[in-house]
Formats: C-alpha cells, structure tokens, sequence
C-alpha cells in the first residue's frame, strides 16, 4: 500500500520535472540569458527603486533601503509569479490535462514549484549584498524556513482558488493584474506601509505577501524579533488559504475538464 | 504602384481588427478593458499616492492622464515588436508593403488609446477639470508621441527578426522604465540630481505634456520642442534602420 503510494509519488515527481524542464527549456531558447537573468534582474529592481524613490523614505529611517527592496521585490515575485502561472496552468495544459491521468493538482504544483526555483537563484545575488552592505548572519536566519513553508502553502490554496476561477472567467485574468500591481505598492515592498493612509495600514498588515516581507527582513536583514502576530496572522493564511483552496478545487475539477 | 494608400489603410484597419478580436478572445468584457483598466489603475493608486500630491484630488487625473500616454507607448512597441515574425507568411505571400504589419499594431495600440481616454473623460468629468483650449495640444502631443512609438517599433522590429532576447529584455525594460517617468509620484519628489535626466526622457516628457495641459491648462515651450524633435527623429531613424535591414529580414524570415 504504502509502496505503492510511494511510487506514485515518484511517478508524479518525474512528470512535474518533466514538464519544468521542457518549460525552462522553452524559456532559455527564447533568451540566452537564462539563470543568469534570475540573479540580475532583482539586482536591477534594486538598484532603480533604491534609486528613484529614495526621497520618499528619506524620513523613514529605513536601514539599508536597497537590500530592503531586495528582500521586498523577490518576495513580490516570487508571490506574483507563482499565483499569476498557477492560474493560467489549467488552461495552458489543457491537451495534457485532457489526454492524461494526472493529477490535476500537479500541474499548478509544477508552476509554483518552478517560481520558487526562480526565487532561489534570485536569492543567490544576496550574498554578495549582504556582503556589501555588512549585514551579519545571525541565528534568526533560520526563520526563513518556516516563512518559506507557510507562504508556499498560501500560495499554492490562493493558485488554486484563481485556476478554478480562470477556467469559468478569463477576465479575471486582467483584475488580477491590477490587483497584483496594487499590490507591489501596498505590500511594503519599497514604499514602508507606514506611509498609507492611516485607516488602511491595519488592513494592510493582514496581506500575507506583507507578512512574508515583513518576517524574511527580520530575520536575513535587521536581525530583530518579529511581532508574534505577524507569524500567527500569516499561519492562518496558510491554514485558510491552504483549506479553502483544496476544498474548491477538489470539488469544481472534474467539473472544469469538461468546460476547458 | 499596384495598391492605393485608401487599400493600405484598409489593410491596416483589417489587420487591426483581427488583432483585437484575438486579444479578447476569451474575454468576456472585450475591449471594454481598455476603459476600465485605467479606470481601476486609478482607484487602486489614488488610494496609494493621494498622500504624496499636494492636494490629493489632483492625483487620481494625474495619474490616469500620465497612465493612458504611457499605456500607448508600451503596449505599441511591445506588441509591434513580433509584427514581422508573427505575420511570416502574409509577409512572403504578398505584395503588402512591409511596414504595414508594424503600423497595424501601432494603430491597435492608438485605438486602445481611444477607449482609454473614455476613461479619462469620465474622470475629468467627475473632478470637475474644466476643459480649455491647452486640451487641444493633447492630440497634437499624442501624435508625436505615435511617431516616436512607430519609430522604436521598427527599431525592435528589425532587432527581434535577428535576436529574440530582445522581447524578453524589453519587457523587463519596460516594466523598469515606469519608475523613472513619474507615472506614480511627481517628479518633485525624485531626488534632484535625477530631475534634469528625467525631464529629457521621452517617455516622461509625452504624458507630462499632456498633464501640464489638464492639470494646469498650460504648456512649455522646451518641451513642446523636445515633443516634435524626438517624436519626428525617432520616427526617421526606425524607418532607416528597416529600409537598411528589410533585406535581410525577408532572407531571415
């Protein structure tokens, strides 16, 4: 039994890697730049943001403004990349997800998968910038995991949430992407959310792409203890956004074969 | 000459409506996207900004004057990029002349513009902004603002038949570029020693120009120059750089 669920597993595991590979490999044919691209591109951000808006928080007493884009812009990305791919997933997938008997789970599985890979590499332009910017390690690096864990899991039951969503209303696609680019404004990412509107900032420290800025600072950057609330606040997101996601994807997914 | 310019024209509006049909293919709001988007963009940043413009009723016409100009350029060169490659075999086949794919995609991106500036209307509307003769200067502004659009369309056009990382990096570029034009923040609130280099960026100066003309009622004559300069130059130079290359193209393709 167990065995059996074993190779399963394994059989899954070849397929997403399968198809991640075909992706990446489509992905490096239409650039050359490739890996080297993941590392660069949050370096750019940083550079330009850090930049152009520096005047903004020039009040602000943000230490280190540039690596608090950094940190800010990959957990964007990562958010952003991995939900907006998820909910195309189904739709894109469609002859496979029609022709084969795979699970359907494993096809929004692969993208956030391939957006937490892509996130790993940009992660690999901060050692030189802690290294620049003299920003010791500490023992709170490990924190990152559990931050990591949680956000993935919200992001997957949010993917699957938007995929469903996608199948029935394509529009969603463009009022998603408005959303997001609200998003990059309110989540702390380069502009610190103490300069919202007072009445919105309490909502605002409920948004779990905030939260997960919030705790991967903390812990890689300023070495200071998280408020406790921020990580009870972004479990529950997991827990909700983990449940509800599976609950209705579950239940719409053989529904939506037939509609693709 | 075997074709007429009212058959280009004809040419061109076919291939555009054919463009946006498959652009909403599976959408349900259609081309009513291109009111709304702005429409949405500016409740969403008004929320944001308001805070950061002197008086906070300025900014969501502002930032939906700004969001509309800059809407045409980048979605007209990001777009007219593949044009060649994209239209392949219409492209052998016929005797089209071969600046027509790219036009085509310009001229969608300027009727997307169109429906865009309903939008503006409604705000301009709702905010009280009454209308004065400067207002005129917008259409002469969005007409240079197309020329220089055309002209780094042809640029990318002819760079994307040889070296297809060009898509990939303008894109990036692209998305890079919408903060450092003021789109979000006025240019008063960059730090001062980035003023002088954005203030000759053309992709700061197009929207601006028409801000100032809603916004104030007024215009600057520097920039109305530069408006002309960069709108005519850019255009010259696209044009050249596919005239030089549009042999090659046809063998590449």
């Amino acid at each position: 039994m167990l065995e059996g669920r074993l190779d399963n597993l394994r059989q899954y595991l070849f397929v997403i890697r399968q198809i991640s590979y075909k992706e990446n490999k489509r992905k490096i044919d239409e650039t050359n730049l490739g890996i080297v691209w993941n590392v660069l591109n949050p370096l750019l951000y940083m550079l330009i943001l850090s930049t152009y808006y520096q005047n903004v928080v020039r009040h602000d007493n943000v230490a280190n403004f540039p690596v608090f884009v950094f940190t800010g812009i990959t957990m964007m990305n990562y958010f952003s990349n991995a939900t907006k791919s998820a909910m195309r997933s189904l739709v894109s997938n469609k002859s496979l997800l029609i022709k084969t008997h795979l699970p359907t789970e494993i096809f929004l599985l692969q993208k956030v998968v391939m957006a937490f890979r892509e996130m790993m590499y940009s992660a690999i332009a901060l050692i030189p910038i802690m290294i620049y910017f003299k920003i010791p390690l500490s023992w709170r690096v490990v924190q990152i995991v559990p931050v990591l864990l949680l956000i993935s899991i919200t992001i997957f039951g949010i993917g699957e949430l938007l995929a469903i969503a996608y199948v029935y209303f394509a529009d969603i696609d463009y009022l998603y992407s408005v959303f997001m680019t609200m998003m990059l404004f309110v989540s702390g990412v380069f502009i610190p959310i103490s300069h919202m509107p007072g009445k919105l900032q309490g909502i605002l420290t409920y948004n779990p792409i905030f939260l997960a800025i919030y705790l991967t600072r903390n812990c890689l950057v300023y070495n200071l203890p998280s408020h406790w609330t921020a990580w009870v606040k972004l479990l529950m997101w997991a827990v909700l956004a983990g449940t509800l996601g599976h609950y209705v994807f579950v239940k719409n997914k053989n529904k939506i074969i037939g509609k693709i | 000459m075997n074709y007429g310019i009212k058959q280009y024209i004809f040419v061109i509006r076919e291939l555009t409506a054919r463009e946006i049909k498959r652009k909403y293919a599976r959408s349900v709001l259609g081309i009513f996207w291109s009111v709304l988007n702005p429409l949405l963009f500016m409740i969403v940043m008004s929320l944001v900004f308001s805070g950061f413009m002197g008086r906070a009723s300025d900014f969501p016409v502002y930032y939906v004057t700004g969001f509309t100009m800059w809407s045409m350029f980048s979605t007209a060169t990001s777009t007219s990029m593949t044009a060649f490659e994209d239209n392949k075999n219409l492209f052998q086949k016929t005797k089209l002349p071969r600046e027509i794919f790219v036009l085509s995609r310009d001229y969608t991106a300027l009727v997307n513009l169109g429906f865009s500036f309903i939008a503006l209307l409604i705000v301009l509307i709702v905010f009280r902004v009454r209308p004065n003769l400067a207002f005129l200067i917008i259409i002469v502004d969005v007409f240079f603002e197309m020329l220089f659009s055309i002209g780094v369309s042809f640029i990318l056009a002819t760079i994307y038949v040889f070296y297809k990382d060009i898509k990939f990096l303008w894109r990036n570029f692209i998305v890079l570029l919408v903060h450092m034009v003021a789109l979000y923040i006025p240019i008063e609130r960059y730090p001062e020693n980035l003023h002088e280099i954005t203030r000759l960026n053309p992709m700061f100066f197009y929207p601006n120009i028409a801000r100032r003309c809603v916004l104030e009622g007024s215009f600057d004559i520097a920039e109305l120059k530069l408006m002309v300069i960069w709108g005519v130059g850019t255009f010259l130079l696209g044009l050249l750089v596919f005239k030089y290359k549009e042999n090659d193209i046809v063998k590449k393709l």
